[in-house]
């Protein structure tokens, strides 16, 4: 399994950052990649020439989020049966939500002079 | 991408073309395939005269009793381009094979093929094997009706040869067990225009025996009652009317009523706005579409190349899914090596940027001049003869919208943007034109030009040595010009909508360009003011006209639409596109049509895959836009057709809404107004705690090229650090007007908790804590209304400034908390899509 920091500076490019995530088909048999703890599945992963939306991530987004996995234990701890399940880390339960939105409900920051910044947001 | 949008749409969603390819067995791509290897390896002639068109099309037929089916269709074929005079290309073999299909399976039992064209659409067109995306898209489009069998269509690239294929179809429903078991009462071709009409004329008598009948030009309304059912009938739909009241040449379409007509409408994209919708109208009221008596309902054939860009509309887009028999539109033609390449500079200028407008049009000249030099060069002309091509001589279009400005706008902007060109021309040609044109060259030659001109043009240009001299070859080549001589516009009396450019040595005019307009005494209020001088010219016919001769020295053509439409001329090789809205997506690509045909080698229309890189000006279309968007939104669809994702869409699996409510995630709320103000007057250097605010004023380039059967996009920018200039000039800014501007932003942002004095907004200006980029020649003022735009750049500055202080306090008072998750959050999906590309 490859290791590296959350953004996925070590991870080899050959692999997209997804090597060791599990991977599953859709029904009409196109692979996918499911995040373990996201709040729905399928979770809009890009792996080669498939595209999923709305919402798809881009390379280093996909690398990040697979570091990010990995830094909680998620890649190891969760099987595809359990999808969607958190994360857990002691008595803590993460799970994933990709930042489609850009209403003032959706996570967002006021960084300095800039707009608002709303982190992964798809169309930001 | 809303235009390029209707084209691909449109493309997958052939209904008819689809069913008449399933009803006979035939795999289509496999048959487009089979006859264009054919084609290529044998010639047009061979292959369709020895049966290896039809060689082709059988081997690609599933089901063996469908074989003796197309070998009548094959003859049917024959027998009306026989009729026709004239060999069919692969894809008019094509479509006037299926075209007589349809016409077989309406005459052997019309209601049996709507039973099963329905059926079809039902079962496999929507069904089967079909994604959600598909089924979604295609179930759209209506189930056919009984009227919708009276339709046909074609939709083919300008150079495709369509008039073959009308021609032919003509030939096809003469014969009464074609046409249903009964005759037509009358053969009517709708053309776009009076000139149209007598082009179709011309080219009716002599393919086709059928008397024909130009109305006005063979007789009045009346003859036309008593004309014999085999005459064909050349109107344009200008001269039709519903309900004609009072004098003149237009004639009531109620006099076609109550006889059965076969009506063929060419350019049938038009009439598809709201104020045209009267013209469709009118064509199926002539070809008795819907009529209540069965033996009124006649047939409408339409031909196109823009079919795509009308479909954006859902009336017209199920009309030609419904219709269109056989589709060769311009991405598969170019793909057969038909046409020229092309080569697309679209400029982006700010909005009232001279500079642009004149760099797309100094561009366009070196551009154009340097296919010019190439057909003249000696060595080119031995290899356009050793590959066996016929290339004519290269003329530069500059295509408007408007050739008049509109009188509700203010001066500087109303001029249009033709006054503006021929302003351009007048410079050239006037006092200091050698020393502009020199200046030109050497900002050409350099990085911005090697981004607005084409390869091999800027190679050329770089290469040139001298720029003084070449300056004077290029206004010698183009515009004739030689010392001495000055610039005149003649209103060509002999020639309504005409306006010749010439220039005057002595007593002599030596015209050089043509500018189709219609009103050529308003041209005259325009232009005189700006020193050109307008004359009249009672001698001189037509130089529209003149653009036909081998030996014609007109090689400049501007106006607007007259001649977008069935010009039938191979010469036009550099196309400059003036500010057309997305609106005029078709005027332009009938326009692209006009730019990109080719002689090429024996007449066939094809260009060399590889060329010499001597022949890569004469057989590459030059066009050069500003803000031309569209153009980029066509090109963009090219060669992506038929290459279609597959989508599917699938249900998400969520986890428990209980568990859902439980989660939180980061909110933030914004502070109010009240909670905090923003002092930009109190002490000095506000603008000195905010972080460097950059503003670029760069004109963009979009470029699109053709090579090697791939378009490649590029984009970048012109632009230089222009911001110690900029504050240079600071002082002779009025800013009492500057600050107006900013009270009435503060307003409009409803940013009452902010203050700021005028003395401040010239000093964060003077202390250029900002970058700015963009032409140099934005701060060389020249004249009063440059200052004007200087201000409006130091507004936008301030702007940015304002508002970056203003965020900057604001962000401070942010209040972030941990929310609940709602079940309802938009970012839950309950349906994602995974797309496949092939």
């Amino acid at each position: 399994m490859p290791t590296g920091d959350l953004f996925g500076q070590s991870t080899s490019p050959s692999d997209n950052g997804v090597a060791g995530l599990p991977l599953i088909t859709n029904p009409a048999g196109a692979a996918c990649v499911f995040v373990p703890g996201h709040i729905y599945k399928p979770n809009p992963l890009q792996v080669e020439r498939i595209g999923a939306g709305p919402g798809a991530l881009i390379d280093s987004e996909r690398r990040f989020l697979a570091s990010l996995i990995r830094h909680l234990g998620g890649a190891s701890q969760v099987s595809k049966e359990q999808i969607p399940a958190a994360i857990k880390q002691g008595q803590t339960e993460y799970y994933l939500l990709r930042n489609i939105d850009r209403s003032p409900g959706a996570t967002r920051f006021r960084i300095g002079e800039g707009n608002w910044f709303y982190p992964t947001s798809s169309s930001g | 991408m809303a235009n390029g949008g209707g084209h691909a749409r449109l493309k997958r969603s052939l209904l008819l073309r689809d069913f008449l390819a399933h009803d006979l067995g035939l795999r289509l791509k496999d048959a487009e395939r089979a006859l264009e290897a054919a084609e290529s390896s044998q010639g047009v002639s061979d292959a369709f005269a020895g049966g290896a068109f039809l060689d082709a099309v059988a081997a690609s037929v599933t089901r063996s009793e469908c074989k003796e089916r197309l070998h009548d269709l094959d003859d049917a074929v024959r027998d009306t381009c026989r009729k026709s005079d004239f060999v069919p290309r692969y894809p008019q073999y094509l479509a006037i094979l299926l075209m007589a299909h349809v016409c077989n399976r309406l005459s052997e039992d019309a209601e049996c093929l709507l039973d099963e064209a329905n059926d079809y659409r039902q079962a496999i067109w929507c069904g089967q094997g079909r994604s959600m995306t598909e089924i979604a898209e295609r179930g759209r489009i209506p189930p056919f009706s009984t009227d919708d069998l009276q339709i046909f269509a074609f939709w083919m690239a300008t150079g495709a040869g369509k008039t073959h294929v009308l021609h032919a179809c003509l030939a096809l429903l003469e014969d009464s067990s074609s046409s249903g078991g009964r005759n037509f009462d009358r053969i009517v071709l709708i053309a776009p225009s009076e000139s149209m009409s007598r082009q179709h004329a011309q080219e009716l008598r002599s393919h086709t025996g059928n008397p024909v009948f130009v109305y006005p030009d063979d007789g009045d309304a009346f003859q036309i009652a008593h004309l014999p059912r085999e005459t064909i009938l050349v109107i344009d739909i200008n001269k039709l009317r519903e309900g004609k009241k009072g004098e003149g040449f237009t004639i009531d379409a109620k006099v076609f009523r109550d006889s059965r007509n076969l009506v063929f409408v060419d350019e049938g994209h038009k009439g598809q706005g709201s104020e045209d919708s009267v013209w469709k109208s009118i064509q199926s009221s002539i070809a008795g579409i819907g009529h209540p008596q069965r033996r009124y309902r006649g047939m409408l054939i339409e031909f196109s190349a823009t079919f795509g860009q009308v479909a954006e509309a859902d009336h017209a887009f199920d009309r030609y899914a419904k219709s269109v028999v056989y589709d060769y539109p311009y991405d598969r033609f170019h793909a057969d090596l038909y046409g020229k390449d092309f080569d697309v500079r679209n400029l982006q200028g700010a909005p009232g940027a001279d500079d642009a407008h004149e760099d797309a049009l100094a561009a366009s000249l070196v551009a154009y001049w340097h296919q010019l030099h190439s057909w003249r060069d000696r060595n080119t002309q031995a290899l356009v003869a050793t590959h066996g091509l016929e290339i004519e001589k290269p003329l530069w279009v500059m295509l408007g919208l408007t050739v008049l400005g509109k009188k509700d706008v203010a001066e500087e902007t109303y001029r249009s943007d033709v006054i503006q060109t021929l302003a351009f021309i007048a410079h050239l040609l006037g006092e200091d034109g050698r020393g502009r044109m020199a200046r030109h060259l050497a900002r050409l030659s350099g990085d911005a030009g090697q981004l607005v001109l084409p390869d091999s043009a800027w190679t050329a240009l770089c290469r040139a040595g001298e720029l003084a001299p070449l300056a004077d070859t290029i206004l010698n080549d183009v515009f004739h010009w030689e010392p001495g001589a000055a610039l005149r516009l003649r209103i060509l009396k002999r020639s309504p909508g005409e306006v010749g450019l010439g220039l005057s040595l002595g007593d002599r005019t030596r015209y050089f360009g043509v500018v189709n307009v219609g009103d050529a005494e308003g041209l005259r209020e325009k232009v005189t003011p700006l020193g050109i001088v307008v004359e009249n010219d009672v001698l001189t016919p037509s130089l529209f006209a003149d653009l036909e001769r081998k030996s014609s020295d007109i090689h400049m053509l501007i106006g607007s639409r007259r001649f977008s439409e069935g010009w039938n001329n191979y010469r036009a090789s550099t196309l400059t596109l003036l500010r057309l809205g997305s609106g005029e997506g078709p005027l332009i690509i009938q326009m692209f049509g006009r730019v990109v045909r080719f002689w090429g080698q024996s007449r066939s229309g094809k260009r060399l895959e590889a060329p010499p890189e001597a022949l890569r000006p004469l057989q590459t279309a030059y066009v050069f836009g500003l803000r031309a968007d569209y153009m980029n939104s066509f090109l963009n669809t090219l060669h992506a057709n038929g290459i279609q994702d597959k989508v599917t869409w699938i249900s998400t699996q969520q986890i428990e809404p209980e568990r859902v409510a439980r989660l939180i995630h980061l909110s933030a709320d914004e502070p109010s107004k009240a909670e905090f103000t923003v002092r930009l007057d109190l002490g000095t250097g506000w603008y000195k705690k905010i972080g460097r605010v950059e503003l670029s004023l760069a004109t963009g380039v979009k470029t699109a090229t053709m090579r090697d059967g791939r378009v490649n996009f590029l984009a970048a920018t012109m632009a230089d650090d222009i911001t110690d200039k900029f504050v240079g000039l600071v002082d002779f800014l009025d800013f009492d007007a500057i600050y107006r501007r900013m009270l009435d932003y503060r307003a409009a942002q409803g940013w009452w908790n902010l203050a700021f004095d005028k003395s401040q907004l010239k000093e964060a200006l003077k202390d250029g804590t900002f970058t700015l980029e963009g032409d140099g020649r934005i701060v060389e003022p020249l004249r009063r209304q440059d200052l004007h735009r200087l201000e409006g750049v130091a507004v936008t500055l301030l702007q940015k400034m304002m508002r970056s202080a203003y965020r900057r306090s604001e962000a401070k008072r942010v209040r972030y908390r941990a929310a609940a998750l709602r079940k309802d959050n938009e970012m839950i999906l309950e349906k994602v899509f995974v797309r496949e590309t092939p």
